[in-house]
């Protein structure tokens, strides 16, 4: 009886208490975050995939670790990306048109689309959310037809557009540095 | 054997203990007590005597009970607990103590990562807002564009405009 009890106890304890992930962007939204794990669902189980969660506690040791990117991290409290590479022709083509959902869906609450770039290979469409003078929010979608993959981006809190700009002058990025500097809006 | 009661006496009967109590009567009802023991030699005297035995009742001396007395009741009832409630209270407190310990670890864990830790999420960090950043730096061509045809809008006002290298400009007005 008393072992019952103990493994019962155990159960109960491990089932309530708070895992990471559960303490995710999810649980604790802030004004500018959205959510990307959907693409996930819709790249299906055996596609290729990279998330990126940062945000409270993890995200503010590694801000006041980092001198660095401190200067472009200071004001954020979210730092969340999700890339997929359906393995399917199905797959990817569900996953683009969620991509073209989220955008659509960002405009409607009151995103704005600053820029929308297609070429050859990828469509990048980038959206932010502006508070006042503040910009509170940045989306990035990429989809690469050429690599057959799609990059959802999002930073959330207060989001310096100059810096994190300056930043992706420094180095290249697989799959966006294939698109040339012309755009066809 | 014992004989019926009349039933006069049946109805006075209550009235009398009601009095003996200190209870109030109904004015018709004392009315009719009084009558009644007045020309019933029995009811009067069972009165009589049950007002003697309550009178007897009320000299006799309080006592008090001991403390050690309230003490081993309280130990009685509470060893007469069942041993499952006392292990759901030992459980609930378990719990508690896990729950909390678990959540204090853990909040721990977030609020102190790892160099491992925080290593990998500079890495993701960077990941991410190099990407961001380059999506950024493809909307300068945007905001070129709209910067020549006036269309600024007052967020692309806040990227950053570099001028394509005098190569790409070339090209670009020869196309």
């Amino acid at each position: 009886m008393r072992n019952v009890v103990m493994s019962f106890m155990l159960a109960l304890g491990l089932g309530l208490s708070p895992s990471p992930r559960a303490a995710g962007p999810a649980r604790e939204p802030v004004r500018g975050f959205v959510d990307g794990s959907k693409f996930l669902d819709v790249a299906g189980a055996d596609a290729g995939t990279v998330e990126v969660s940062l945000q409270g506690a993890l995200l503010k040791a590694l801000i006041a670790a980092d001198p660095e990117l401190a200067k472009l991290a200071r004001g954020l409290e979210s730092i969340h990306a999700v890339i997929v590479e359906p393995k399917n022709a199905e797959a990817l083509r569900r996953t683009r048109e969620m991509a073209h959902e989220t955008e659509r869906k960002l405009v409607a609450e009151g995103w704005e689309r600053v820029a929308r770039i297609k070429d050859e290979g990828a469509n990048v469409a980038v959206l932010v959310l502006n508070e006042g003078q503040d910009v509170r929010g940045l989306v990035v979608l990429v989809a690469d037809e050429d690599q057959g993959e799609v990059v959802f981006a999002n930073v959330a809190g207060l989001v310096d557009l100059a810096a994190i700009a300056s930043l992706g002058r420094q180095l290249e990025i697989p799959g966006l540095e294939r698109m040339d500097d012309e755009h066809k809006d | 054997m014992t004989r019926p009661l009349d039933p006069a006496c049946e109805a006075v009967r209550e009235s009398i203990h009601l009095r003996l109590d200190g209870e109030p009567l109904a004015e018709e009802a004392a009315v009719a007590l009084d009558t009644h023991l007045a020309r019933c030699a029995a009811c009067r005297g069972l009165a009589s005597e049950l007002h003697a035995i309550h009178e007897r009742l009320r000299a006799l001396p309080e006592l008090g009970l001991p403390d050690t007395a309230l003490q081993e009741v309280w130990r009685r009832t509470a060893s007469a607990r069942s041993g499952r409630v006392r292990w759901l209270a030992a459980a609930a407190g378990i719990v508690g103590l896990l729950f909390g310990g678990l959540w204090l670890y853990r909040s721990g864990q977030a609020a102190h990562p790892s160099p491992h830790e925080l290593e990998r999420a500079s890495r993701e960090a960077r990941m991410v807002l190099r990407l961001a950043g380059q999506a950024l730096q493809r909307t300068e061509n945007v905001a070129i564009h709209a910067v020549l045809t006036e269309e600024v809008s007052g967020t692309l006002r806040r990227v950053p405009i570099v001028w394509p290298e005098p190569r790409a400009a070339e090209e670009r007005s020869g196309s």
